[in-house]
């Protein structure tokens, strides 16, 4: 009955100061950023070589600070991150579980605030989701009592278009995923590599200017995830869209990336930015090529793990480089 | 595996369909008996437990008269306009509870404190102010209803998956077009479960909303036989409430059907 009364919102409604309590009783977060200084001229000076150029999507020193609720200590997420996408291009952003990827995304989106720093698209800052940004969740969550077709279109029904305009979108996203024979269908009665082009779809039809994907493959098996990562990189030269794109896999990221980003496992701002481009791995890839394999060396490294004389040595978490061992796919 | 391939094919399932529908009506037969023999034995005084006969001889005059269809059609009215009304007003609210916090705090305590209260408890008040007419039991058949659909409505939309509101904002929807094209769908199935219990609360309230002051309808027409000690009456009424509250129950449940077709059986 007191544990009840001790977390009931009723206790906050009727207890003046129990709301304060609860969310201020830890430490103080550690400090983020200094707001004297200029975050933009701190990150984006056109002399910093990786960062110049036209920056279509612009992160600016974002951070973001948890404050869980019963007086346990906040818990820093991401801190100072700041980034660059280029117009057209596709970065993958690497890093390993509960290092802030999914809360960089979700900020980008706009689904979240960042407590500090903001996100620009084309010059506009970022205040909330909105058709201008499209998001691609690792489970699929099309809605059940849509169909395929009709999940596709939900965008496009909150914008000046005619039914015939609609349909015409959606029977184009419905070829470009090659959905054909499944527009009637129910979600339930699809599978995941299915369902997960289908959110795919549901994401480009409206138009957006930037596609985020939030780990969109990992759920799938290896080899209708290897025929995922070939769609995408179709559609998304088909589609001219920069995209961000959220992994884990290391392979994936080299595969899919015009530039891989690593998010560093503490909070912290990026560092290391691998320019695959540059690094000369040319598309279609060859993921058993030599140049890959460089790139995937050098990746590793960058991840913290050291290669002598091409024998692997892991690096100071034995766990971690297990984990990287099912990443070529 | 193969042993539930055979049992399942050809006129094994044939037969099986039969053996089930002889299932379905072995218990309502065996009742049949056991009353009919009851009663042809002279086990209880026939004001106790009439007859068989009397009672088809009762069903009989009553419809011939027409009475007791006037009796069904009088509560089916006041039970479709009471859960009519809770419908109309129970889902927006419910849909508002869940979705606006201002909302949700301002119902609280009225709404978990009126809950409790059966709707006979308000048959005083709704006399006073709605006469012995068709207000008064509309009134109450609306409290027993009103209830179940504004709570399960409420649920549905708490069940709403986060995911889901999510996608939908990154679509660019929100206000009440998210509302209307995600929050209503998700949150249909338990709102039409939700009329389901609403109408069966609604049909209990109707008979006891009728003892009181009404010169038709199921209730009134019990209340009545049961002061001329015509059980005969009472039970063919009783009948009636039961096939009635039935098939409006497969009704209900046929359209959830239609509606919700999109979810796996």
């Amino acid at each position: 009955m007191m544990r009840f009364w001790r977390n009931s919102s009723w206790r906050r409604a009727l207890v003046p100061g129990a709301r304060r309590t609860a969310t201020s009783g830890g430490s103080a977060p550690t400090p983020v950023a200094d707001n004297g200084r200029s975050v933009v001229a701190a990150t984006f000076g056109e002399d910093d070589p990786q960062l110049s150029g036209a920056g279509f999507l612009r992160i600016e020193g974002v951070s973001k600070i948890f404050e869980p609720n019963g007086g346990r200590r906040p818990v820093v997420a991401l801190r100072e991150v700041s980034l660059a996408v280029k117009t057209g291009e596709l970065v993958c952003i690497l890093g390993r579980s509960g290092c802030g990827k999914t809360t960089l995304l979700r900020i980008v989106s706009g689904l979240d605030e960042p407590s500090d720093g903001a996100v620009f698209l084309e010059g506009t800052r970022i205040a909330g989701p909105g058709p201008g940004v499209g998001m691609v969740f690792q489970d699929p969550t099309l809605f059940p009592w849509r169909t395929v077709e009709a999940n596709i279109a939900l965008g496009l029904e909150s914008m000046a278009l005619t039914k015939g305009e609609r349909a015409e979108i959606v029977r184009r996203y419905v070829t470009l995923m090659g959905l054909e024979g499944f527009e009637r269908r129910y979600p339930h009665e699809l599978s995941g590599g299915i369902r997960q082009r289908v959110a795919l779809a549901r994401a480009f039809a409206p138009g957006p200017r930037v596609v985020l994907m939030d780990e969109p493959f990992g759920a799938l098996d290896a080899q209708s995830r290897f025929e995922m990562q070939r769609e995408l990189l179709r559609v998304w030269r088909q589609e001219m869209k920069t995209i961000v794109f959220v992994t884990h896999s290391v392979g994936e990221a080299l595969y899919l990336a015009d530039r891989v980003v690593f998010l560093p496992p503490l909070p912290g701002p990026i560092t290391d930015i691998l320019d695959l481009n540059a690094f000369g791995l040319d598309r279609p890839r060859d993921m058993a090529s030599e140049r890959f394999n460089l790139a995937r060396r050098r990746a590793l490294s960058l991840l913290g793990y050291r290669f002598e004389a091409g024998a692997a040595e892991a690096g100071d978490d034995p766990a971690s480089a297990q984990a990287e061992d099912h990443v070529p796919d | 595996m193969a042993t539930l391939g055979v049992r399942g094919g050809g006129a094994g399932s044939a037969s099986r369909r039969v053996a089930r529908r002889w299932r379905l009506f072995a218990v309502p037969g065996l009742i049949l008996v056991v009353w009919a023999t009851a009663s042809a034995l002279h086990v209880f005084p026939e004001y106790t437990l009439p007859s068989v006969l009397t009672v088809l001889r009762a069903l009989g005059g009553l419809l011939l008269s027409g009475e007791i269809l006037i009796d069904v059609a009088a509560s089916l009215v006041r039970v479709v306009a009471g859960t009519t009304l809770a419908m109309l007003l129970g889902i927006p609210l419910g849909l508002m509870i869940g979705y606006r916090r201002t909302v949700s705090d301002l119902t609280e305590l009225p709404l978990h404190s009126l809950r409790p209260i059966p709707p006979l408890a308000w048959v005083p008040f709704a006399l006073i102010w709605f006469g012995g007419g068709f207000g008064s039991s509309v009134f109450l058949v609306f409290l027993g209803a009103f209830f179940p659909i504004t709570l399960a409505t409420l649920g549905g939309v708490r069940a709403v998956e986060k995911g889901h509101i999510e996608v939908a904002r990154t679509l660019g929807l929100n206000g009440a077009r998210l509302m209307w094209k995600v929050v209503v769908p998700a949150a249909l199935p338990f709102m039409l479960n939700g009329v389901r219990v609403g109408a069966g609360v609604a049909w209990m309230t109707v008979v006891a909303a009728e003892y009181f002051g009404q010169s038709h309808g199921l209730g009134a027409r019990i209340i009545q036989s049961y002061n001329l000690l015509r059980m005969d009456q009472v039970a063919v009424a009783m009948a009636f409430l039961g096939m009635v509250g039935f098939a409006m129950d497969l009704g209900i449940r046929a359209v959830s059907r239609r509606l919700v077709k999109w979810r796996p059986t």
